[in-house]
């Protein structure tokens, strides 16, 4: 009799251990995008969320997408407020990117960037973007695609990652925020009539953002930053007057340090002509004088992209974490005023491998 | 000298040690060791974990010394070298100590269950589901808490490989340049680090238990190395995954590099992780309650069971005392210091005491 009492009580221990909150999939608002504004006028930021419409028939062609808004000075208390919204529990479990806006990145966004840490249910792979303008009007227009919305900004900047722009998630994204010697950027995301697309890297100094670079160096920014695979590459031939497309190019990056003040970014590039225009490469001389003039046009344009970097005084290559790893008496104040007069040399180097498909 | 001679359906084989060390030394400071000794030693804090590694191989070949051919335990080495009385109060307060880690290793894994699953979780009650199952491994006997050790070494094993993520995404930089950090620091940071590789003092307790007990001690030194590798590993991987400043920042550095690794069924890994994690912490709870139990049960008159079932009781109840994180980081700390002052100071003293002690006994013996 006392043993089965015992057994009762154990019984009653398992049922009452469904006491919790329970989150069945069908019954939460699952938040998979959030945009966050910042509005001076009240000092609070902004929260736009964004939430799947799973369609209640099958056929549904179109993504649908349901926005909630909140303002508020933390995170948790967007939640909350966007919960007075929403009919369901409001989850932030499974945000795929979290866009900032362009005036809130200029401020500075470790703040929030901080809150986001702090919240244990968010993921760390995710993609961090900068939209142009109001992340609220971006986010807020209808637009008409297969996707919803949010998996077409996930899909969006990670295809790109593979072959335009450095992949940044979260975690990269802090890393380089609270790492020393380094800093952090983020693709800019622009309104276009129909679509969204990636329109810049914006590269920060600190939490703020400070310079962006156009579509036209992220082959040059991504080749510095780190090995690369699957690029197209323009060159224009300004001697000849051609323009000849390479492809498949695959790169691999190092850094030498030749001097405490001087430091040469090495890149390795080997790639495949695919389009020459009919003019073709024939002779191991055109080849090699279409090789050179290839590299020395890269250098050049390096070369003024860390100037640029030097001149605003912003580390995104990571020399500065090269640095502490090579000198033992590395210290971050005397980096930062050493930085900017620095020799930094890119020393590209170009070979062709492959020629296309036509004689 | 009175022997304590367990029953021969009690004891365990001596290559089990391998298991039992393991499962012992690995709790929930994997989880979270590495930002410890990074605030002390900086990036070069991997040599501390050798080092500590070094020192506790020698201190298990103490243990072996001191346990000696007669397989005494630690309550039989107590009395022997200081008497009845103060032999016993050492015993006990050794036992509390044991009791204290085995209820703050539960207590801190409920912290990160209430942080990451079930914020609106009730402490209480989780606490004692965890504890039921603790007393119901121990009072099993010391074959059943020496399964599920031996069980939990395969999950933690298995969890380890999940750390690859840091290996293909990380900056082999951080780590350079190596011995940057005074030699000072290094030092220093071995105690934040020996307690995670504590544990091995148990043996003392359940040294009768094995079955031809001297054979063991290859077995518990291959296993006390292979605690220090996994340890240098997790390390490793750790400071490759984040830089010196921002893993200052992040109270579990392990369960945040698990959190970008998804699979197509499974979204964020630490959640499995977490969960699994849970048998590594029963087993290593379970072992220093059973050692805790056995060792209150040798002092005193009353049977294992039913010391057991009051210390369990008090165990629940201490969750009500012990509920906010500053209390749990403060006890780890302080426990921290306890076992390292155990490790290097006391088991070697106890070891010169011993061998003062039977050299004056056998001469008077001798007379």
């Amino acid at each position: 009799m006392r043993t089965n009492n015992i057994w009762l009580i154990l019984l009653c221990c398992l049922v009452l251990t469904g006491c919790v909150k329970t989150k069945i999939l069908d019954d939460v608002e699952l938040i998979m995008t959030y945009g966050f504004d910042w509005d001076p006028a009240t000092e609070k930021y902004k929260g736009i969320a964004v939430a799947p419409v799973y369609g209640r028939s099958e056929q549904a062609e179109l993504g649908e997408n349901i926005r909630y808004t909140g303002e508020a000075k933390t995170l948790q208390e967007i939640n909350s407020f966007i919960q007075t919204e929403a009919p369901f529990q409001v989850e932030v479990g499974n945000i795929l990117a979290i866009l900032f806006s362009e005036d809130l990145v200029t401020n500075g966004v470790e703040e929030i960037i901080h809150a986001i840490n702090e919240a244990p249910d968010i993921g760390r792979d995710i993609n961090v973007a900068i939209t142009q303008g109001d992340t609220e009007t971006l986010l807020k227009t209808e637009y008409k695609m297969e996707l919803t919305l949010s998996r077409f900004i996930e899909k969006l900047i990670e295809n790109n990652s593979k072959s335009n722009i450095p992949k940044m998630n979260l975690h990269q994204f802090n890393y380089r925020l609270i790492g020393d010697g380094m800093d952090p950027f983020l693709p800019i995301l622009e309104q276009s009539e129909t679509s969204i697309d990636i329109a810049a890297l914006g590269m920060m100094k600190d939490d703020k953002l400070v310079h962006r670079i156009p579509y036209e160096q992220f082959f040059i920014f991504k080749l510095l930053y780190q090995d690369c695979e699957d690029h197209t590459y323009e060159f224009e031939w300004e001697e000849k007057s051609e323009t000849i497309a390479i492809s498949s190019i695959r790169s691999t990056r190092s850094i030498h340090w030749k001097s405490k003040n001087e430091v040469v970014i090495k890149a390795d590039i080997i790639g495949t002509l695919t389009e020459s225009k009919k003019e073709g490469v024939k002779t191991f001389a055109k080849k090699k004088e279409l090789e050179q003039a290839v590299s020395k046009k890269l250098k050049e344009e390096s070369k003024q992209l860390i100037q640029t970097f030097q001149e605003l005084e912003i580390d995104p290559l990571m020399v500065g974490a090269s640095a502490k790893s090579k000198f033992r008496d590395w210290n971050r104040k005397e980096w930062e005023s050493q930085y900017p007069e620095i020799t930094i040399t890119p020393d590209i180097s170009f070979e062709l491998d492959l020629s296309n498909i036509v004689q | 000298m009175n022997h304590f001679k367990p029953d021969i359906t009690q004891m365990v084989s001596p290559f089990l040690l391998l298991y039992i060390v393991h499962a012992t030394q690995i709790g929930e400071g994997i989880l979270s060791f590495e930002r410890h000794i990074a605030r002390i030693a900086g990036y070069d804090a991997w040599i501390s974990i050798i080092l500590t590694g070094v020192l506790t191989t020698f201190v298990v070949v103490i243990i072996w010394r001191i346990v000696g051919e007669e397989q005494a335990d630690f309550m039989t080495i107590h009395q022997f070298i200081f008497g009845n009385l103060f032999g016993k109060l050492l015993t006990f307060i050794f036992s509390l100590y044991l009791f204290a880690i085995s209820m703050t290793v539960l207590v801190s894994y409920i912290e990160i269950i209430q942080i990451w699953f079930f914020p609106d979780m009730s402490i209480y009650f989780f606490m004692f589901i965890l504890v039921m199952l603790i007393l119901y491994i121990s009072l099993g006997g010391f074959r059943i808490v020496v399964g599920f050790a031996f069980f939990s070494v395969f999950v933690t094993g298995f969890l380890a490989i999940f750390k690859y993520k840091a290996f293909t995404d990380g900056h082999f930089n951080n780590l350079l340049p190596v011995f940057n950090t005074p030699p000072k620091d290094i030092i220093l940071a071995m105690e934040p680090m020996s307690f995670s590789l504590l544990g091995i003092e148990l043996i003392l307790i359940y040294a009768p238990f094995i079955h031809r007990f001297q054979s063991g001690l290859k077995w518990a030194v291959s296993s006390n190395i292979f605690t220090t590798i996994v340890y240098f590993f997790s390390a490793i991987a750790i400071f490759m995954y984040y830089n010196e400043q921002h893993i200052q920042f992040i109270s579990w550095p392990t369960l945040q590099l698990w959190k970008v690794i998804n699979f197509p069924i499974i979204e964020r890994f630490e959640y499995v992780g977490i969960s699994l994690h849970m048998i590594a912490i029963i087993a290593t709870s379970c072992l220093y309650f059973w050692a805790s139990m056995q060792c209150f049960h040798r002092i005193t008159t009353f049977t294992f069971r039913k010391i057991s079932i009051f210390c369990a009781l008090i165990g629940i109840s201490s969750i009500f005392f012990i509920h906010n994180f500053l209390i749990i980081e403060k006890i780890t700390l302080t426990l921290s210091r306890v076992g390292m002052v155990l490790l290097f100071g006391y088991i070697p003293l106890l070891y010169v005491c011993h061998k003062i002690a039977s050299g004056v006994k056998k001469k008077h013996a001798n007379k």
